[in-house]
């Protein structure tokens, strides 16, 4: 790691930032009783209604896991059945890490002591922290969606990049929360752009925006990262204007090198984070255990101030409760001594990106051959994730129109057909048998009264987001279907 | 889910329930083109950002559970110990069947793991008769209820509950506006003609009338008392004729007990039947009925369903899309694989037997009550006919400092006994007992609000409620310090006993 580690030396009082629920939400009063059995060294406590562990049917919890002693384990593991594992248990009865009794009971909102230990572990070794705390979510959208109950109030405007995954950005708008898309180029957003936004606010539109969602590796849908150059921008723009930075960072571990490196060597450097910049405790980072290993795990952990963690683990208490047991134990016993420890994770992870810079490669020459040579599209180079941003040359297609304002007399209009067009373009990918991500389904629509309408979105909508997480024969049928599709596309006659 | 009959029953619209943040909510634009996949696996995607589950670093799940198979299997389980027979449950990816250990570590629906709805709608139908609502996956009671309150609260809303509940939840609707009306309760729950009698008489000035009634039916908590077949008939008239939602909480469903002066060798043969539940009531599709894994399983699996009519269900998982997403892999292959492993047979074997055990509990903590607490004349309890808890009732006119205000005074409580309580309270946890006290299980209410000549809320609260969850150990240790904590309660001599009838500054 490059950073130091910093100290928040004054501790920035962020307490402004809570939403009216957040304010008005008391503790589960259960959670105090249950505190006071600290108390008294042998309280006996006929308080809490919790069922005996002798009456839990189960004994034992088994894991096989890969084996992570090799230099590259995920490749190995590719093998089938044949490669090495490891085993993991819990237990009730047999010697483990974090005993199934405990594992399997009701516990605090943060999660098991020992689980978050894990994470806070994993947080530590590969970014600079300071008096930052974990609390243990159910994964990514769980933990964001607690965020934004947190932070926002109806009426308030979040920011986020201008094309931004959707599943996150649908989910506070039921709030009464509303978006403001920032522009963004190949190196994600645009820290000018940021900053004018803010600087340039309309009160008349409502509080100046206070919180900023950012998927700063492998940003979903384009694909792109940014440089530690524009992190440290953004962070100082966070700080001037008094931002909470949401860093959602589920491709973290999939940083690639360029695409010449045959694969992305072992020991490569992960890039520094918001949290590893964060000496004002204003970044809630949002990690899982989704991509790394399975996404049916539901696990993951945000880690932020002492203050948002209380608030967090108060009202993960009046909701979800704490994440399930079997995902506790396990991350438990794979960080144990018997397990595959913090170093065998590292292997497992770096390996992973190893894959996935193979996946790469073997997607970007696929879409050089079946798509590039039709020059009717172009893809840029992810630096991380798993995803590849596809700019459609749609100013060739033979019924592209740029006359649109003139037509429809709307000064905030869009300019051109690219909207309609695009949604014929996946129209006709789905005939030719392929389904694609669309541009629109990412796009954050401006607010004509107040925001810049020089450059409507709807302009910009020639993108398709495609995966190289899949099958290669997935990619490979998928890409050449891609270029068929779009020669036939782009050579009908004009209308 | 059984395909729908012909004759289906039209379930009455209710959407008009749902707060406006339920039908502003967009759907999750991504699972909406990631259905079309689904829909037409004949289709090649570069959609899905979906990590390939070769990736997946986890080949085999394996479970050792008890087996269901003796008469009794939780006291095999329990008196076997580490020789106590079990079975082998596994989810593997190289097995001949991969699909459901596929299936639960990768990204599914918000409805949850088809296995393990299979799995619980199975249940449904072996102890419910609701063929036509569906079920849900949650993350377990908490989270299905919190949930269904923001979906069906808006801010300034009244929702009805008993008029002592389980805190947690009814606090938790209070962050996003929700106001609670409290109704009577006696020992065998809440009072009908009082739910009636507040909604006939709702002043309208005070904002819209109630539309959402939260019920424990059965062993609720903390009172321990279970509605009746009459009154949950009663209850449902009521909430058609007032148009309410029933949240339907049940985690002790199968927790019945008899009384306790039923032979000691009652078999399963002779245990009462379950109870007919809202859901199998529920003509109108009104009822959302709640369970959960937690007491008859674990509470660490996190793992509950929501049954509810299917136009309610769309909103559901449009939230869950857009929030905590579906429940763990893990969980949701162990309880398919368990119903599998066990059979309905099993599993109904392993709940009536756990149902004996907490009934042998419920019995060893009476008993203990009757011996250290009952003789002093302080206290006394009604037997619980279910759940896990005992209601104890605390003879506070006894106490020497006990006092009652004059009948002039009209606003808020009468008698000091919320302070006696706390006194008591904190008595108990100087003696090395927690137990809880009815305050902390009050409704959060609007104060001014209560009917002329009622007797308020704190004057009647006073009651500790005990578990007898625990171990024998813990229940044997307890009780005789409350036995003693109350006897040097109610001797205090610290001051003489105030003259009844004069008025208190």
């Amino acid at each position: 790691m490059s950073i130091a580690s910093s100290s928040m030396a004054t501790p920035v009082d962020l307490s402004h930032h809570f939403s009216t629920e957040a304010r008005l939400r008391q503790p589960n009063p259960m959670k105090a009783i249950w505190k006071l059995t600290r108390r008294k060294p042998n309280m006996v406590s006929l308080a809490n209604g919790d069922p005996h562990f002798s009456l839990y049917p189960i004994r034992k919890v088994e894991y096989e896991m890969a084996s992570v002693a090799e230099e590259d384990p995920v490749a190995t593991w590719r093998r089938g059945p044949s490669a090495p594992s490891h085993n993991l248990v819990s237990s009730t009865y047999e010697p483990c890490a974090l005993p199934l009794q405990t594992g399997l009971q009701y516990s605090h909102g943060a999660g098991l002591p020992d689980a978050q230990r894990v994470v806070t572990d994993l947080t530590n070794y590969y970014h600079a922290t300071s008096d930052h705390m974990c609390t243990l979510t159910l994964g990514n959208s769980d933990g964001i969606t607690k965020c934004f109950r947190l932070l926002g109030e109806p009426g308030d405007h979040f920011i986020a990049d201008e094309f931004s995954f959707s599943s996150m950005t649908n989910v506070p708008l039921a709030q009464g929360i509303k978006w403001v898309g920032i522009k963004m180029d190949d190196g994600g957003m645009i820290p000018e752009e940021l900053e004018r936004v803010l600087a340039e606010w309309d009160l008349a539109r409502g509080r100046r925006p206070h919180v900023i969602y950012l998927v700063p590796c492998g940003q979903n849908p384009t694909g792109s990262t940014l440089s530690l150059e524009r992190r440290k921008r953004i962070y100082a723009i966070a700080q001037r204007f008094d931002l909470i930075i949401i860093e959602d960072d589920p491709y973290y571990f999939l940083q690639y090198d360029t695409p010449d490196h045959p694969t992305t060597a072992l020991s490569t450097p992960f890039a520094a984070s918001f949290l590893s910049l964060d000496t004002d405790g204003r970044v809630m980072r949002i990690d899982s255990f989704s991509k790394v290993f399975a996404p049916g795990m539901r696990l993951g952990w945000i880690t932020s101030n002492a203050l948002f963690h209380e608030a967090l683990v108060t009202y993960t208490d009046s909701s979800t409760m704490h994440p399930h047991g079997f995902g506790q134990m396990l991350i438990t016993e794979m960080m144990a001594p018997h397990g595959w420890q913090l170093s065998g994770f590292d292997r497992w992870v770096r390996s992973l990106r190893a894959e996935y810079h193979r996946r790469r490669a073997f997607f970007l020459d696929l879409f050089a051959r079946e798509v590039s040579q039709t020059q009717l599209a172009r893809a840029t180079v992810p630096e991380a994730g798993m995803f590849v941003w596809i700019r459609v040359e749609i100013e060739k297609h033979p019924r592209y129109r740029a006359d649109r304002r003139m037509q429809s007399r709307d000064v905030t209009g869009p300019r051109t057909n690219v909207k309609e067009l695009m949604e014929e373009l996946f129209e006709r990918c789905l005939d030719g048998g392929l389904v694609i991500m669309p541009a629109s389904i990412f796009a954050l629509s401006a607010d004509p009264k107040y925001d810049d309408m020089e450059d409507p979105v709807e302009d910009r909508l020639n993108y398709l987001r495609a995966t190289f997480a899949g099958t290669e024969e997935a990619m490979e049928q998928g890409l050449t279907i891609l270029g068929q599709v779009l020669r036939d596309f782009f050579s009908e006659e004009q209308k | 889910m059984a395909s729908v009959a012909v004759d289906a029953p039209k379930f009455v619209d209710l959407t008009h329930h749902l707060a406006p943040e339920v039908l502003v909510r967009k759907t999750n634009p991504l699972k909406d083109i990631i259905r079309i996949s689904w829909e037409n696996p004949h289709l090649v995607s570069l959609a899905n950002g979906d990590p390939h589950h070769s990736l997946y670093p986890i080949r085999r799940v394996e479970y050792e559970v008890a087996s269901a198979a003796d008469e009794d299997p939780v006291s095999a389980w329990r008196s076997l110990g580490a020789s106590a027979p079990t079975q082998l449950l596994t989810s593997s990816r190289d097995a001949d069947s991969p699909r459901l250990h596929q299936a639960s570590l990768a990204y599914g629906h918000g409805v949850g793991l088809p296995d393990a709805l299979r799995t619980v709608t199975a249940l449904n139908n072996a102890y419910h008769t609701a063929p036509h609502h569906v079920a849900t996956m949650t993350l377990g009671n908490a989270d299905a209820i919190t949930k269904v309150f923001r979906m069906l609260g808006s801010a300034g809303d009244y929702f009805l509950a008993d008029e002592f509940t389980f805190g947690p939840m009814p606090i938790a609707a209070e962050a996003h506006g929700i106001k609670w009306v409290p109704v009577r309760i006696d020992s065998g729950g809440i009072i009908p003609e009082e739910l009636e009698r507040i909604l006939a008489n709702w002043d309208s000035r005070r904002g819209k009338r109630p539309h959402v009634l939260y019920a424990v039916p059965c062993g609720q908590n903390p009172t321990g008392s279970t509605l009746s077949l009459e009154r949950r008939k009663q209850i449902y008239e009521i909430a058609q004729k007032y148009d309410l939602i029933i949240v339907e909480d049940d985690p002790y469903y199968f927790l019945q007990y008899d009384p306790p002066s039923t032979e000691a060798h009652s078999t399963q043969t002779q245990l009462k039947p379950f109870p007919v539940s809202f859901l199998s009531l529920d003509v109108d599709g009104r009822v959302i009925r709640i369970d959960s894994f937690s007491k008859i399983m674990a509470p660490g699996l996190r793992l509950g369903w929501i049954t509810s009519q299917p136009a309610f269900q769309q909103h559901l998982v449009r939230f869950i899309d857009l929030s905590s997403q579906q429940p763990s892999g893990f969980p949701q292959a162990l309880v398919s694989l368990l119903l599998d492993g066990w059979g309905l047979a099993g599993f109904d074997r392993w709940v009536r037997s756990l149902r004996l055990d907490y009934q042998r509990r419920r019995d060893f903590l009476l008993g203990l009550f009757e011996r250290e607490v009952a003789p002093g004349g302080l206290a006394s309890v009604d037997v619980p006919e279910a759940g896990m808890f005992l209601w104890v009732r605390v003879h506070l006119e006894r106490h020497p400092r006990f006092t009652r205000k004059a009948e002039e005074v009209v606003e808020g409580a009468r008698t000091n006994a919320r302070e006696l309580m706390q006194e008591l309270f904190e008595a108990c946890i100087r003696g090395g007992l927690l137990i809880v006290p009815a305050t902390v299980f009050v409704l959060p209410t609007e104060t001014g609000y209560e009917e002329e000549g009622s007797v308020h809320i704190d004057d009647r609260s006073n009651f500790l409620r005990a578990t007898f969850a625990g171990s024998e150990e813990t229940m044997a240790a307890g009780m005789p310090i409350l036995g003693k904590v109350l006897k040097e309660f109610f001797a205090d001599p610290s001051t003489a006993r105030i003259d009844a009838t004069s008025t208190v500054a």
